[in-house]
């Protein structure tokens, strides 16, 4: 309905002007930050893989990581080198790095071979009834939520940056996305974009 | 718009999953299958039947037929006179479920040489074996009991040079009359969507 009024609003305006341009810079710029405000993450209670409880507003973080996991996510095991080092990055600056295990197949005793196996060293958030996943609007694995725990908004939705893809692998990334997030949140500031599809394993929702 | 999220009212328990052990006696199941006729493992007795835990909806299964190691695997196997039987746990309405025709279509596409195309849409079957991935495989032995559990190989996507074909090696082992040099490995790819 929105999105309907909006582009009737935007064609009438391009018919008007005939500037594209011009005309369409601002639109998609207040969509955007709409999109934005909108996005404010509620706090929630989980316990990780370790049973160490997290409530995610219990911070004293700058900015707050959530990554998307799943066990057996080839995806997931692709980007673990680069979270290791977004983690090392960010060491002593105030950032919390988490991870969030959805699925319902995934038990306790399954993260933690997982974890092990693949030396995960982040906890991982056990969201065994799916809740907090389906109010992030989770779809799959490898997505890196960034929030602002000044306001809990959520600065950046999207894969960690456009090194690997189903397909391929390119030997480094061109764009780095969740760092730049996690830049524009410890300056308080958001990023142009706030919402990026992610390549990863897709989490079965109820 | 993704906090706006209603909570949801209280859902079905998500029903566990079983594990069978190697050397078990496998499940028995009787399914529809894509050519439509019902298979079930005592049809079989005697044989190697394989399960291929499957899913037009799983990138890495895809990755797997594209690549041409699935196709390659069936034809060891129908040389061998094993079954192979692939398995689609995925009711209607979710990404994994095909019609029998989409399946048909499905295998003739992809050049695969199966014995059936099962479909499993109440994931009794996936339940019995406890199948977790797409990709993913469990061998019956020719004594009817779970002979391998696990991955296709170690090519995840990964970085390195990946050998190992694990269902390759159960073949040979099988083939040879030995015990499995790796009976159980971790499968690598998409949740079966129950």
């Amino acid at each position: 309905m929105m999105r309907n009024r909006t582009a009737i609003l935007a064609s009438l305006a391009l018919g008007a002007a005939g500037l594209t341009g011009l005309v369409l810079a601002p639109v998609t710029a207040t969509a955007a930050a709409a999109k934005i405000a909108a996005q404010k993450a509620d706090d929630f209670t989980l316990k990780d893989q370790d049973q160490k409880t997290h409530e995610l507003y219990k911070t004293d973080a700058k900015a707050v990581v959530l990554i998307t996991q799943m066990n057996g996510c080839p995806i997931v095991r692709n980007i673990l080198p680069a979270l290791n080092k977004l983690k090392a990055d960010y060491a002593g600056k105030g950032v919390e790095f988490l991870m969030l295990n959805s699925s319902r197949q995934d038990s306790r005793a399954d993260v933690l071979d997982e974890a092990k196996e693949w030396s995960i060293n982040f906890p991982i958030l056990l969201d065994t009834d799916q809740t907090v996943g389906k109010k992030f609007g989770v779809e799959r694995t490898a997505e890196v939520i960034v929030m602002n725990p000044k306001t809990w908004q959520v600065i950046y939705h999207g894969p960690i940056d456009d090194r690997v893809t189903y397909e391929r692998q390119k030997a480094q990334a061109d764009h780095t996305w969740a760092a730049d997030a996690i830049d524009a949140t410890l300056a308080g500031k958001t990023v142009p974009v706030a919402q990026r599809q992610t390549q990863g394993c897709l989490i079965n929702f109820d | 718009m993704a906090v706006a999220f209603a909570a949801t009212a209280a859902f079905a328990a998500f029903e566990p999953l079983h594990y069978v052990e190697i050397g078990a006696p496998a499940p028995a199941f009787s399914a529809m299958g894509a050519d439509g006729r019902r298979h079930a493992l005592t049809d079989y007795p005697g044989k190697v039947v394989v399960l291929e835990w499957t899913s037009p909806a799983c990138e890495f299964t895809a990755r797997k037929y594209k690549s041409g190691v699935m196709q390659g695997l069936q034809k060891r196997a129908a040389k061998e006179g094993y079954v192979w039987l692939s398995v689609d746990t995925g009711a209607p309405g979710k990404p994994s479920y095909l019609t029998p025709a989409q399946a048909q279509a499905r295998v003739a596409k992809l050049g695969a040489k199966v014995t059936g195309f099962l479909f499993d849409p109440d994931g009794r079957i996936g339940r019995a074996y406890g199948a977790k991935t797409t990709p993913s495989f469990f061998i019956v032995g020719k004594d009817g009991k779970l002979a391998y559990q696990g991955a296709i190989d170690d090519d995840w996507g990964g970085p390195g040079k990946k050998a190992r074909n694990f269902v390759s090696e159960a073949f040979d082992d099988l083939a040879a009359g030995r015990p499995l040099r790796t009976p159980k490995t971790r499968p690598y790819g998409c949740e079966v969507n129950y």
